[in-house]
Formats: structure tokens, sequence, C-alpha cells
């Protein structure tokens, strides 16, 4: 999305743009813009929010979320093209309490929750985890 | 790009294992066809010693978080809750081999055996509060004096009232807003603290919302959390939503962190 925008206006951007970074920073900028996954993440929490709170329907969120799974697997592409790891970072759905609980879930019933860990945290989707090296820690303490 | 990035190697699939969480069982167990992916995939345990990483066979691929497969990935999780203290791996964690699981038990062994202890019979909630804006607007201006005083005045002198007077206000109400937001969220943690172990803040979504958080409860306290947010929501009920979830494996307070290597590699 982010290079499209650049090409897209890139007679209105383009000599902005070199005159206020050099070349070096521009390709720096447009990587970042590409490979940060973390903007998609928060949309798409934003995207379960709405569902839940009723704003949008069931359809309209299959569609959203597929938009976004796109935007997902190109930072992926970008990431790996530019040999960082790839980050997904964990998203968690939760069901509503208030419901009985049901052995088969209907999944319109499901909403969704926080993410779990922070982003930086996460082992992320689409790595294979290595058995040696990990490390387990808890929290109890109260944030507020 | 592909929509399925299954890892293809000399036109076979490669199969992984894809990892739900840590448990502590002495024996096998099976939890059903639940398990993650298309078709039907027998959820399982694989051990060392009595730990044991609840698991699936898988292609090994990348997951996107779907709410189909976070759900897939969620179900299992509670589905295990609910006769074990669970470890929550994160969502779309894999491994290569079965050999590869029992070694990471091995040497995380009592790493794991200490945090299972101590997470025992813990459950996890979650709370989201929204606001309704203009409600809490409404009632500053009625409980605030001087923004009550000054908006008055604006009413009464339309034409004459000056910019810097409006300016003021907007300042006075946004301050006033700020300062509702966190009183309201420290009074909702005074009124949880007591029925709760530990509290984690995240970061809220939308403009709506003042508290994201995840509270860590003692299952025999459950009940008493349950009244407090019950009594705390029902204090609010005008100016604010509470979304109350739960219960949870813990995964806002353990955390797992793995190393990783490429999957093409």
């Amino acid at each position: 999305m982010g290079l499209l925008k650049h090409l897209l206006f890139w007679p209105v951007t383009g000599p902005q743009f070199l005159i206020e970074f050099s070349l070096g920073q521009v390709s720096d900028t447009v990587r970042e813009q590409l490979t940060d996954d973390q903007l998609v993440k928060e949309d798409l929490l934003a995207l379960q929010m709405r569902l839940e709170l009723g704003e949008i329907d069931d359809d309209e969120y299959v569609r959203l979320e597929a938009e976004l799974m796109q935007r997902l697997r190109d930072v992926r592409h970008w990431r790996e093209e530019y040999g960082m790891g790839t980050s997904g970072g964990p998203v968690q759905v939760r069901r509503d309490p208030v419901a009985e609980p049901d052995p088969t879930p209907d999944l319109a019933e499901h909403v969704v929750g926080t993410p779990d860990t922070p982003a930086d945290d996460a082992p992320p989707p689409g790595g294979i985890a290595s058995p040696d090296g990990a490390s387990v820690e808890i929290s109890f303490d109260w944030e507020e | 790009m592909n929509e399925e990035l299954t890892m293809v190697e000399e036109g076979r699939v490669e199969e992984g294992k894809y990892v739900y969480c840590i448990i502590k069982s002495p024996r096998p167990r099976e939890f059903g066809q639940i398990g993650i992916g298309e078709g039907t995939n027998n959820v399982y345990t694989v051990h060392f010693s009595e730990l044991a990483a609840v698991v699936s066979d898988t292609p090994i691929r990348i997951y996107d978080p779907t709410r189909e497969n976070v759900l897939a990935h969620e179900f299992v999780n509670e589905t295990v809750m609910r006769e074990y203290t669970v470890i929550p791996m994160s969502f779309g964690t894999l491994f290569r081999t079965e050999e590869d699981i029992v070694e990471l038990l091995k040497s995380t062994y009592q790493a794991f055996d200490d945090v299972l202890e101590k997470m025992k019979d813990k459950i996890e909630f979650g709370l989201k509060v929204l606001w309704d804006r203009e409600k809490v607007i409404s009632t500053i201006e009625t409980e605030n004096e001087e923004i009550g005083r000054l908006k008055e005045e604006i009413n009464r002198n339309a034409q004459s009232s000056t910019y810097f007077a409006r300016m003021q206000l907007g300042r006075l109400v946004e301050a006033a807003l700020e300062e509702a937001g966190n009183r309201y969220v420290r009074d909702i943690h005074e009124t949880l603290k007591p029925a709760a172990v530990a509290s984690r803040s995240n970061k809220p979504i939308g403009d709506r919302m003042i508290l994201n958080a995840a509270f860590l409860v003692d299952r025999d306290r459950e009940k008493a959390f349950d009244e407090a947010v019950k009594e705390i929501s029902h204090r609010y009920e005008d100016l604010l939503t509470f979304k109350y979830t739960g219960p949870w494996p813990p995964y806002n307070f353990v955390n797992i962190k793995l190393k990783l290597e490429k999957a093409t590699g």
C-alpha cells in the first residue's frame, strides 16, 4: 500500500521528498512503511471491536478482514525481501462470557479480545520455533 | 502472492506440529478433532516426563490471524483449560518435529514447571471500558461549576461571546474529560483490586475506549471478581459500557519467548 501511494503521488510528493530526505533516508522510509505490520494489527483489533459493537455486520467483517490479511501478507513478503524476521503477533478471540458455555461455538457469537503479548515478544507465525533458547516469564504486577 | 504459504520441498508438503499450550499431565491425552487448519486434526499431547505440549499435526505454513484460525487456537486452549492449568502459546507457533518439542520441554522443564505451579488455579478475565463522550461531557457541564458558568455565559451572549471564551471552554472541557477518564479508570482498578491477583493494561482500541485491561484471578475468587465487576459497571451504567470476557488462559500474564528459525531455511 505504502509503495503504491508513493508511486501514485510521486509527481506531487516526489520533488518534496527528494528535497527533504537524502536518497538513503528515502529508501529507509519506504522500507519502514513496507515492513511495519503494527498498523495492520491495530487495524485488525479495531475491526474486531467494530464487529463486537455491532457497527458492522458479519459479511462486512469478513470482507474487511480479507483486505487486512492481504496487507499482512504483503508486509511479510517485504520483510522476507529485506531479510527481516516475519513478525506476526498474536490476536486472540474471546467468547462473550454472558453466553452459556457452548461446546460447538458459533463463530458469530464470538467476540475478540486483546493482543496477548506485546508484538515484540511474540513468536511470529511464519517462522518455525526452535527448541533451543526458549524462556518463560510471568508477571503478577498490578498495572494501572 | 500465494494465498497458501505452504512450504513445498521437492514437491512434498513438509509436516510440522502446531503447539497450543503447555500443561502438566503424567499420561498422554487426546482432546478430539478440534485442531487448527483444514480437515479434521486430532489434538494430542507430546511428553517429556510430566510436562506435555498440546499439539496437532499441520503442514508447515503461515497461519493468518483470521477469526476462524484464531478461534480454532482459542477453542483448543479453552477445552484443555477445563481440566488443566495451561501456559498458552502465542497464536501461530509451529515446531518442525516432535523431537524439537520434546527438546523444548526438556531444556525448559524447570521454568515451565515453576510457572505452572504459580499459575495453578488462576484464570484471566478481560475488561474493556468504553465511554459515551457526549454523556460524559454533559455530566461534566453539570458537575464542573466553572465550565457550566462559562457555557451559560456563551449561550446567553451568543452574538458577543468571544472566540477566546469559546476556546477557553473547549480547553476546559478537554482537560475535564481527561481528568474524568483517569478518575473512572482509577476507580475501576480500586474496585477490582481486592478480588484479583494481577492486572495488565493494554493499549485502548479506537477513540471510545478508556480501558483495555486483563485481570488475573484465583479460581476461588471468581465470584468475588464477578461481583466487583457488576458493582462497578452498575455504578457507571449511564456513562460507560463494560465489555467483560473470560475466563481465559493467562495470556497476558505468561510469556513464552521462543527463538525462530527461518521457515524456508
